[in-house]
């Protein structure tokens, strides 16, 4: 076999299989973004990786020890059950937005990550004159 | 102010129309007079964005609050240093910013192009095709100079996100490198269009390619740098879809640079490195498109941004015309041997490039999936970083392999008996060191591939600055003379290894602090005291204090080591006019690793809440960034002697080879 052909082959190789572990890993790693209302809604995301955005609920928030275990986020018209049990970020508090990212267990999340949102690095373009 | 920089803003645009028409019929008609005329617009149109650029400054130094951009970005009580840096710190700013970095490049382009003649023109086209664009984007969709009827009587302030010295000098240094792929791609552009197809513009671009990948780098490590220090969460990449916009085009023009070597030395693969060139212009202005177009929010933001419509026409015709250009033109590309033998460095040169990008491709899909999925489906989703860590992680160590071989193997034909004898060192060395960490008692699979690889590359580096300053030591050079003559006399080699070594102490510094980083969360009383991993820290008090549209509240903290204490003061600002809070991490920065403390909440009694992590060798990542920087540095400075430039095939071994075992 020529070199090239060679070359070219073991290349290919590499292709095909970056794409096959892109292929399966995109659907794996796929996280929904929606709504506690939206969720509702969707029975076919019951058991699938979500990330939900919602605001702490005033009150809500649970604690074992001084040790946050859980908190009901709303978007104002659903109100959903979060359980959750690790680090909290910096700006965590009652009345904030938050992202929660888990699973549905029962009637409420596990989630596995919280994050509060930040505004984004920059604005959405200003209209012109 | 308000309409000078609109006036100025127009004039650019009308010079840079004026330009492109004169010349296109200079090229026509062969009209030097007209052809002049274009070139003599390209300094015009910079001059009258350098006057909007002024214009802009004056009025956020003076605070001129009757201007929209002004007065959405500062405020009276903001800092003169942020004020400044507000300039990039909206929308339409930034984008001022980009074309009058532009302007900066294109000056100094079309007069570095005098050498050049016969592509100069088709060069001057095509910055002012692309300025012309960015002219009409400033004027029509986001002016920075709309008004307000009423001046409201203080500004909204800068996000106080944005108020760290990192991200004064994040964006300016991101702009350098994806401006600074416009003056290579228009090198590019007139070789085709020029229909000259030979490599007179490979040797002008390489070092614009450079420079703008020296930038990119840069900006990647502010970037990186402020989300480490700013964001709180302990982390510097998260794959977002603005880094990976950066990262897209540092990836293809870093691979243009290996295969720029390819087709310099062998004339192989002139369409590719061609195509690799157009391909990092398309993704610099894919990711200003990225970041400006609200895109990435949602497919429905952008649907209502007009700039986002703008970017889109004009990366489609971009694309369209230089990749038609090259499959029209190309063909002229004078081809050359097919490579010989699959043990040679052509070989290894376009395994690399397959590689990057193939990297830069799966990067792209990860970012744009969620976009076309939007689109279709209607689901917003997000792709996480498992998904970027599954793929990059074995095509980096895939590459490592090749960074420790590829630069040893000659041309054409490499002995496969005499590489073994060279690499077998290296090679127990990193079997050495990987069996070293796992006496530790790490089984990681990928750790200890990745420490293996790093010390084979480290040690086939070393040893070739050790041959080389050997050969300079019989002509009897003292050792640091030879060690700065070596990298002197042979910039383009030795500049390269010195990126390599970079790339290695960066990648030990990423895998060691994202693999082993520790974290703990703990509200403590006055004087208790948490432990985290060799660390131990004690909560001394906290204190609040007032400022200018701020309140601080600071908790102090000590930590010991066993052998010294340092204090520690992590803080929480509030940001009266915007009604925001944000952290300001507290770092204990070492060789060893970064104590991380950032106050989470303080209760009235003085009860604080910290987030405590251990994160790993974060410092070998930040210095192996500048080593990266510095080696990209030295190779493009310009060759120092004559016989060092652009020389035909095979003939730099015979200098080079003569201590080395390249034939």
């Amino acid at each position: 076999m020529k070199a090239s052909r060679k070359l070219a082959l073991g290349l290919a190789v590499i292709i095909v299989a970056v794409g096959a572990v892109a292929y399966s890993g995109i659907r794996s790693a796929a996280v929904y973004y929606l709504t506690p209302t939206e969720f509702a809604g969707r029975a076919d995301l019951r058991g699938a990786q979500v990330r939900l955005a919602g605001r702490v609920v005033p009150g809500s928030v649970r604690r074992i020890d001084g040790r946050v275990v859980g908190f009901r986020i709303t978007d104002g018209a659903t109100v959903l059950d979060v359980h959750y049990d690790g680090p909290l970020p910096d700006l965590f508090a009652e009345n904030r937005d938050v992202l929660v990212e888990g699973r549905l267990g029962g009637a409420s999340l596990n989630a596995t990550r919280v994050m509060t949102t930040h505004p984004t690095e920059y604005k959405e373009g200003t209209p012109g004159r | 102010m308000a309409d000078l920089g609109t006036f100025a803003l127009l004039a650019a645009l009308v010079v840079a129309l004026y330009g492109i028409v004169t010349g296109v019929l200079g090229l026509r008609r062969g009209d030097a007079v007209l052809l002049r005329a274009a070139h003599r617009s390209v300094t015009a149109w910079a001059a009258f964005i350098a006057l909007a650029s002024g214009a802009l400054f004056v009025a956020l130094v003076s605070r001129d609050f009757s201007i929209r951009y002004v007065a959405e970005t500062t405020n009276r009580s903001l800092p003169l240093i942020y004020t400044i840096s507000a300039f990039w710190g909206g929308h339409a700013g930034s984008l001022l910013l980009w074309a009058f970095v532009l302007g900066a490049y294109a000056v100094a382009a079309t007069h570095g192009l005098r050498r050049a003649p016969s592509l100069a023109p088709y060069v001057t086209l095509v910055l002012l095709s692309t300025a012309a664009f960015f002219t009409a984007t400033l004027a029509f969709s986001s002016n920075p100079f709309s008004t307000f009827q009423v001046p409201p009587p203080d500004g909204r302030g800068l996000n106080p996100l944005l108020r760290n010295p990192w991200m004064a000098v994040h964006p300016p240094a991101l702009y350098l490198g994806f401006v600074g792929m416009t003056v290579p791609f228009a090198l590019a552009l007139a070789s085709l269009l020029s229909g000259r197809a030979d490599q007179e513009w490979l040797a002008l671009a390489r070092r614009w390619v450079l420079t703008a990948w020296v930038f990119l780098t840069l900006g990647l490590l502010f970037g990186a740098k402020w989300s480490y220090v700013v964001l709180g969460w302990g982390g510097y990449w998260a794959w977002d879809p603005v880094e990976n916009a950066a990262l897209m085009p540092w990836l293809t023009s870093t691979a243009f640079l290996h295969s720029i070597q390819i087709t310099q030395r062998t004339g192989l693969l002139a369409g590719w490195t061609t195509a690799l060139m157009l391909v990092s212009f398309a993704l610099s202005i894919l990711g200003t498109f990225l970041t400006r177009s609200g895109v990435l929010s949602s497919v429905h933001a952008f649907a209502n941004s007009t700039v986002g419509l703008y970017f889109l026409i004009f990366l489609g015709v971009s694309v369209l015309v230089s990749f038609g250009l090259l499959l029209w033109r190309g063909r002229r590309v004078p081809g050359g041997d097919p490579v010989e033998s699959v043990l040679s460095r052509e070989a290894a040169f376009l395994a690399n490039n397959v590689l990057l990008v193939v990297a830069a491709a799966a990067v792209l899909f990860g970012t744009l999936f969620p976009i076309f999925a939007e689109a279709a489906t209607g689901d917003r989703i997000n792709v996480g970083p498992p998904y970027f860590n599954q793929v990059i992680v074995p095509i980096v160590l895939l590459l490592l392999a090749l960074m420790a071989v590829g630069p040893l193997l000659s041309w054409r034909r490499a002995d496969p008996a005499e590489l073994t004898s060279t690499l077998t060192g290296p090679a127990a060395g990193g079997l050495l060191v990987a069996a070293a960490i796992a006496a530790l008692g790490i089984r990681n699979v990928s750790v200890l591939l990745l420490a293996a690889l790093c010390a084979f590359v480290a040690g086939t580096i070393v040893l070739e600055f050790a041959r080389g300053v050997r050969l300079r030591r019989t002509h009897g050079e003292a050792l640091p003379i030879a060690l700065v003559r070596l990298v002197d006399r042979n910039r383009r080699r030795y500049g390269g290894y010195i990126v390599h070594f970079g790339i290695l102490v960066m990648l030990v510094g990423i895998t060691a602090s994202s693999v082993f980083s520790t974290q703990t969360q703990a509200t403590l009383a006055q004087g208790d005291r948490m432990r985290i991993g060799r660390y131990e820290l004690r909560y001394e008090d906290a204190q609040g204090f007032r400022g200018p549209d701020l309140r601080m509240t600071a908790a102090r903290l000590t930590a010991f080591d066993g052998v010294s204490s340092t204090p520690l003061t992590p803080r929480h600002l509030y940001h009266e006019s915007q009604d925001e809070i944000t952290a300001e991490v507290a770092i204990r920065s070492t060789w060893r690793d970064d104590l991380y403390v950032v106050l989470i909440g303080l209760s009235a009694d003085r009860v604080a809440t910290f987030r405590v992590l251990l994160n790993p060798m974060v410092q070998w990542l930040w210095t192996g960034a500048l080593v990266i920087v510095f080696g990209g540095l030295i190779a493009a400075l310009p060759a120092r002697r004559p016989q060092e430039k652009e020389r035909p095939a095979y003939v730099e071994q015979t200098a080079v080879a003569a201590g080395s075992r390249i034939r």
